[in-house]
């Protein structure tokens, strides 16, 4: 059957992206299993509407953050929380810590942990853009279609989230608890 | 340009390939002349090689208990409207039903083109009734012509 095939062969060669974007977006292994799972069924009963010749992981990415945001307001999260315009930069020290001391001698054993904490601190649709912009790569025109905006919110959603974590990271850098 | 430095954003926009060509070589030439404009953008670059190298670090594999939940849900899915109406069309309930519509339809055209018998002669009424009328017939040959008739025909 087509269908199935079709399936199996988005599981096969797009399942690890998708559980690890889901992932990085939930923070949490049992949400992403939960999220990667529906996200496959809606594949599975929406494969018509691939577009052959566009990119599945973006479809699919789709897919989960529909999925994501429907389940946060459902839980009645934080998604929709609005981030303040100076979004706490002073209050954790500010400025470009990250800039002196250069950040890859962190990376792995001993920023692990703050960058985790500082992606989890900042809110999901946060979290969200600056995942598709800087980790996964995507132009600011692929993540408005991903995310349902414009590029114009991206980009300064973007902006705003990379401050907001920068100042964070800097913070659980200083007191890791 | 030289004198004003490069705000964050410009740089986070310079890095992610988001300004036009000519704007990017302007920020690349002011970059060069800029140390100070340079950490920054350097600062901007480790955040994105941190959120990798974070990334990758904790990558994991799809367990096979998510693939496997998948596929039982796809298997075991609530049939859809369609697949709920064609069970329903099993012969067990189709044979009840087919038989309904056709006694149905059969005394529905029946009704519809009269009664059986509007087609057959009784043929004692034939006989007896219609040969009397017959015999009461006027103009038939064997009577006479009615004198109004024969009247007329003498005035022409």
């Amino acid at each position: 059957m087509e269908q199935t095939a079709f399936l199996e062969s988005a599981i096969n060669e797009y399942g690890k992206a998708t559980y690890n974007y889901a992932y990085r977006l939930t923070q949490n292994e049992a949400d992403a299993r939960d999220l990667t799972q529906e996200a496959f069924i809606r594949v599975y009963r929406a494969w018509r509407s691939f577009k052959p010749g566009t990119s599945f992981l973006s479809w699919i990415y789709r897919i989960l953050t529909n999925l994501h945001r429907d389940e946060l307001r459902r839980r009645k999260g934080r998604y929709q929380e609005e981030i303040p315009e100076d979004h706490e930069l002073q209050e954790y020290g500010g400025g470009r810590p990250l800039a002196v001391e250069p950040i890859e001698e962190y990376v792995e054993s001993q920023l692990s942990e703050p960058v985790s904490k500082a992606l989890a601190d900042l809110t999901a649709e946060q979290r969200q853009i600056v995942l598709l912009a800087d980790v996964e790569g995507y132009s600011y025109q692929e993540i408005a279609e991903i995310v349902g905006c414009t590029v114009g919110t991206v980009r300064s959603r973007l902006h705003r989230a990379r401050g907001q974590l920068r100042g964070l990271l800097n913070h659980h850098m200083k007191s890791p608890s | 340009m030289s004198e004003m430095h490069l705000t964050p954003d410009e740089l986070v926009d310079y890095l992610h390939g988001e300004v036009p060509a000519a704007r990017s070589a302007a920020i690349a030439a002011h970059i060069a002349g800029c140390p100070e404009c340079a950490d920054a953008r350097d600062a901007e670059a480790s955040l994105t090689k941190v959120l990798r190298a974070h990334a990758q670090s904790q990558e994991r594999e799809l367990p096979p208990a998510v693939v496997s939940r998948i596929w039982e849900q796809v298997r075991y899915r609530p049939p859809s409207v369609w697949e709920r109406l064609s069970a329903a069309l099993r012969p067990a309930i189709a044979v009840p039903v087919a038989i309904a519509v056709a006694a149905f339809l059969f005394f529905t055209i029946k009704v519809a083109h009269g009664p059986a018998h509007a087609a057959t002669i009784n043929a004692a009424y034939y006989v007896e009734n219609h040969a009397a009328l017959d015999a009461a017939t006027p103009l038939s040959e064997d009577d006479p012509i009615p004198q109004t008739l024969a009247n007329d025909d003498s005035t022409r």
